[in-house]
């Protein structure tokens, strides 16, 4: 009887060293995963209320844009409706292009420019202008 | 007395073994399903926590053919790429069925829906005149709101 006790207790006693020691490097690695993707989306929303832009001018086809916010945008990404539209990249040219700093405008010729036009950064924020 | 009591010794040990492994066994499944658990909630919840989708389109006109769709422009701006198969579009509270919408990425194309690019929607559905609301949900359930005017 005291054997078979002692038998139990080991079993017992290896599978709690054991099982704690399978759990826990999966749950400290799913933890990280969840902390790396708070961080993400933490940053994601401080870019987003940091960011805005304003339509400052509007000549015929040709519209200046200034980065009234605190966020470098990427002008590469803007996306243009004009009337309601999605206009593809080839229907307007941007300058310069790429790196897009906070209190700088850039220029935006659009073909055709119709009457509403919505011009939309990459993280969503946006601006109107009606002639 | 000294035979018998060793075999009744052995039965209990064994049994007492055979016992103790089962309920090791039963408290290990438990273990690896609730491990796998985690690790299937905690990929859920990065990619929901990574996913964000805004509607860009101009709440004052939204493109119309002829009444027979509307047209809806939804920009990935998480930085999670999506699949467009298994989103809702729901309209003023009335789920759009999957044979009403068509769905492209548009410049890029494809299937799968990148931090940036912009899905097309059209929406064959009948809207009178007036405020409507738009609710887009991606299929890891993140979704945004859009109201929006039809004359």
């Amino acid at each position: 009887m005291g054997f078979s006790t002692s038998a139990v207790v080991v079993i017992f006693t290896a599978s709690i060293l054991y099982m704690p020691s399978m759990f826990y490097p999966l749950a400290d690695m799913s933890n990280k995963q969840v902390q790396k993707a708070e961080k993400n989306s933490n940053e994601q929303w401080k870019e987003k209320l940091n960011t805005k832009i304003v339509i400052t001018n509007r000549d015929g086809n040709n519209f200046t844009i200034f980065n009234d916010g605190s966020t470098t945008i990427d002008s590469r990404k803007i996306n243009v409706i004009i009337d309601g539209q999605f206009k593809s990249v080839s229907s307007y040219t941007v300058s310069p292009l790429g790196v897009w700093p906070p209190k700088t405008s850039i220029n935006v010729d659009i073909v055709d420019a119709g009457g509403r036009i919505k011009i939309i950064t990459a993280n969503g924020a946006a601006d109107y202008s009606v002639p | 007395m000294g035979a018998g009591a060793s075999a009744t010794q052995m039965v209990f040990f064994i049994a007492s073994v055979i016992i103790a492994l089962s309920v090791v066994g039963a408290i290990f499944m438990n273990v690896q399903s609730l491990s796998s658990a985690v690790i299937i909630g905690s990929k859920t919840m990065s990619e929901q926590l990574k996913t964000d989708i805004t509607v860009i389109n101009d709440p004052e006109i939204i493109p119309n053919s002829n009444g027979i769709y509307y047209t809806f422009y939804v920009k990935n701006t998480g930085v999670q790429e999506l699949g467009t198969k298994y989103m809702t579009v729901i309209i003023d509270g009335t789920i759009i069925s999957e044979n009403n919408l068509n769905k492209t990425i548009l410049e890029e194309g494809g299937q799968t829906w990148l931090t940036g690019d912009v899905l097309m929607i059209n929406t064959t559905v009948s809207l009178a005149a007036g405020n409507h609301n738009l609710r887009v949900i991606a299929s890891n359930g993140i979704e945004d709101s859009f109201p929006f005017r039809t004359t």
